[in-house]
């Protein structure tokens, strides 16, 4: 048996990926998701009366995620004595976004065209907007807002830093998602 | 194949005519998407050769856009920790009708700040800043000390420099205490990491974690625009969306990856390298513009000194069997015809049928020898093979860092959306590009 389903759309999945709850996930086409990956779709989301939706999780077309990284729906409300429940928000990845090797991402929002390298954590609720890059080994605190065309590295209190990225990147990072769904690494 | 991760760089020297690859300076190396391309100059602009101007200035946290005040800081309700940088959560507490008051915490670290109980609506920044003048740390004490005195009218002038002469020696006093610190003189081990934080601690009592900290204002983010600093055309113009901060397009950009071709090594030999052998790395470059490019290459015959280190006295001698070619134009398309075949993988069908697919056909295609069956060509991109030979040496254990420089030669017809910017018909330049193989150690 193959290692990999492709669909129709030219999805590209791992049998060895963890993906819990996938009638709650949408994923846009041309994905690749390698083994290990772990995308918790099955979380509580928190009721909004105007939205009957249910996704937990969308990805945008082109999104390649590279073994042993977790994409969990961001906390909105922690459990407490009165509720066990913990309750989520839902996590859209944009288009062309590389996620890479051991990442966390707990994001609210992750934008278009974002290259995320290994080792990283998105802490909760923050906020990625277009084309930026998130260096090795960088962790982006809690409900932080990077604005657009930034590229970010460091741990918050000793090295944390974002600065500005040139605007090729935006072509470059698509390129990039483009190839490395052919060529597979 | 990255062209992001790529072991090309471009040497951008302000100078008019190309260096000796002698002169080449390593400091001024950059990789190709750090770099814009001037139009009219028709040269690749490195960080230090164009001007920067902030169009728009905007809250990444807020959104609230800032561009016609002059603070580089939000004027709303945004503070960072100032521990770790993160932004502060705040909440606030009442006070039974007395007054309220804020409380400041950071969801990362452990830091925590509370307000005094305010009386009078105030704006949290005007607050923040009456606390600090209130319990100021050491060196604002001391700021805010001059200050005061540099500000005290009607003073004669006598006054004002015997004021300047104590305002020096209240700095001076500061200082002594780093002037005593005297690591040549010390006789204590500073080696260890921890041992040197004790003598820094010792010597320096009043930098200590007890000091007050307070919630910083958050830095404003920024839109710019760029401008070459030779001939003041514009490299990049963002376009200023009205209430929409956080897009961010361009009117007008040039990247030097839009026009100059990018380089990329394959089948470099691993870490070791041996005397006599003769090594074929194969330099794939592919063309960015949606025109034909003929290119140039040219390389030393041998490496010099300064593309070996640490210095080596082994003796690399480089071949390009073809210095001379043009490349068909982009194909925006059909992205899989744009991949050079050295750089196709095994792992997904699509790649590995492409390849087999142009194995075969470059199999059938050469009958006898000539040039062409020592490149391979594609819709817009040519791999060349270089010959690496380490002529004559020494054994060592060290890993000497080696450097290609290639110099490159683009001709092309003027792109069209360069038509309206460029003084120029063609598209004619030549610069010096650093290909870095990699570490190795050389063996007999």
């Amino acid at each position: 048996m193959a290692d990999w389903i492709e669909t129709s759309s030219g999805n590209r999945i791992s049998r060895s990926a963890h993906i819990s709850g996938s009638d709650r996930i949408v994923i846009n086409g041309n994905a690749t998701i390698h083994p290990g990956v772990q995308i918790h779709g099955d979380v509580q989301l928190l009721a909004n009366k105007s939205s009957t939706d249910t996704t937990t999780a969308t990805l945008g077309k082109f999104c390649y995620l590279r073994p042993n990284c977790q994409i969990i729906p961001p906390v909105l409300q922690e459990c407490s004595d009165s509720d066990s429940t913990t309750y989520h928000g839902p996590v859209t990845i944009g288009a062309y976004t590389i996620i890479g090797s051991n990442t966390v991402v707990k994001s609210a929002n992750v934008g278009n065209r974002v290259l995320i390298e290994d080792d990283c954590v998105l802490e909760n609720l923050s906020i990625i907007y277009e084309c930026c890059v998130i260096r090795k080994g960088t962790v982006v605190p809690p409900k932080t807002i990077i604005p657009p065309y930034s590229e970010v590295s460091g741990v918050p209190g000793k090295d944390f830093r974002i600065s500005s990225l040139n605007s090729c990147y935006k072509r470059l990072i698509e390129i990039e998602a483009k190839e490395l769904q052919i060529l597979g690494s | 194949m990255s062209r992001i991760y790529n072991d090309s760089f471009v040497f951008c020297s302000s100078a008019d005519a190309p260096p000796d690859v002698t002169a080449i300076d390593f400091n001024q190396v950059y990789p190709l998407a750090s770099l814009h391309f001037c139009p009219n100059c028709q040269t690749p602009k490195s960080p230090i050769q164009y001007s920067y101007n902030i169009e728009s200035k905007f809250c990444s946290n807020c959104l609230a856009d800032h561009s016609v005040s002059s603070a580089s800081f939000c004027s709303k309700n945004c503070f960072d920790c100032p521990s770790c940088g993160t932004i502060l959560t705040i909440t606030i507490s009442d006070h039974n009708g007395q007054g309220k008051s804020f409380n400041f915490k950071c969801p990362y670290c452990t830091f925590i700040y509370k307000t005094n109980v305010i009386e009078k609506p105030k704006s949290l920044h005007t607050i923040i800043r009456l606390e600090r003048k209130d319990n100021p740390d050491k060196k604002h004490a001391l700021f805010r000390q001059i200050q005061t005195r540099l500000a005290e009218p009607n003073k004669s002038s006598k006054e004002i420099n015997q004021r300047q002469l104590e305002n020096l020696s209240l700095g001076k006093k500061e200082t002594e205490k780093i002037d005593d610190f005297d690591v040549q003189e010390s006789d204590k081990d500073i080696s260890d990491i921890a041992n040197l934080e004790n003598i820094l601690s010792s010597t320096f009592p009043t930098i200590s974690s007890t000091t007050k900290l307070f919630p910083k204002t958050h830095r404003l983010s920024s839109k710019v625009s760029k401008k070459c600093l030779a001939c003041n055309t514009i490299l990049q113009m963002p376009a200023l969306i009205p209430n929409s901060p956080t897009v961010y397009k361009f009117s007008s950009k040039f990247n030097a990856v839009d026009y100059l071709p990018t380089l990329k090594i394959a089948d470099a030999p691993t870490n070791i390298l041996n005397i006599d052998e003769q090594y074929n790395i194969v330099l794939n470059i592919i063309n960015p513009l949606q025109t034909k490019m003929t290119v140039s290459l040219a390389s030393p015959a041998q490496l010099p000194a300064n593309c070996v280190y640490p210095a080596s006295n082994s003796k690399f001698t480089i071949s390009i069997p073809l210095t001379k070619f043009t490349i068909g134009n982009a194909v925006s398309k059909n992205i899989l015809k744009g991949i050079p075949t050295s750089i196709l993988t095994s792992n997904t069908a699509v790649s590995r049928s492409e390849k087999s697919k142009r194995i075969g056909e470059s199999a059938l295609a050469v009958d006898q020898f000539d040039v062409d069956k020592l490149v391979q060509k594609g819709a817009n991109w040519y791999s060349v093979p270089i010959a690496l030979t380490i002529e004559t040496g020494s054994c060592s254990d060290i890993e000497h860092e080696i450097k290609i420089p290639l110099y490159i030669k683009i001709n092309s017809d003027i792109p069209d959306n360069l038509l309206s910017v460029s003084r120029r018909e063609k598209l004619a330049l030549g610069y010096w590009n650093i290909v870095t193989l990699g570490k190795y150690r050389i063996i007999e």
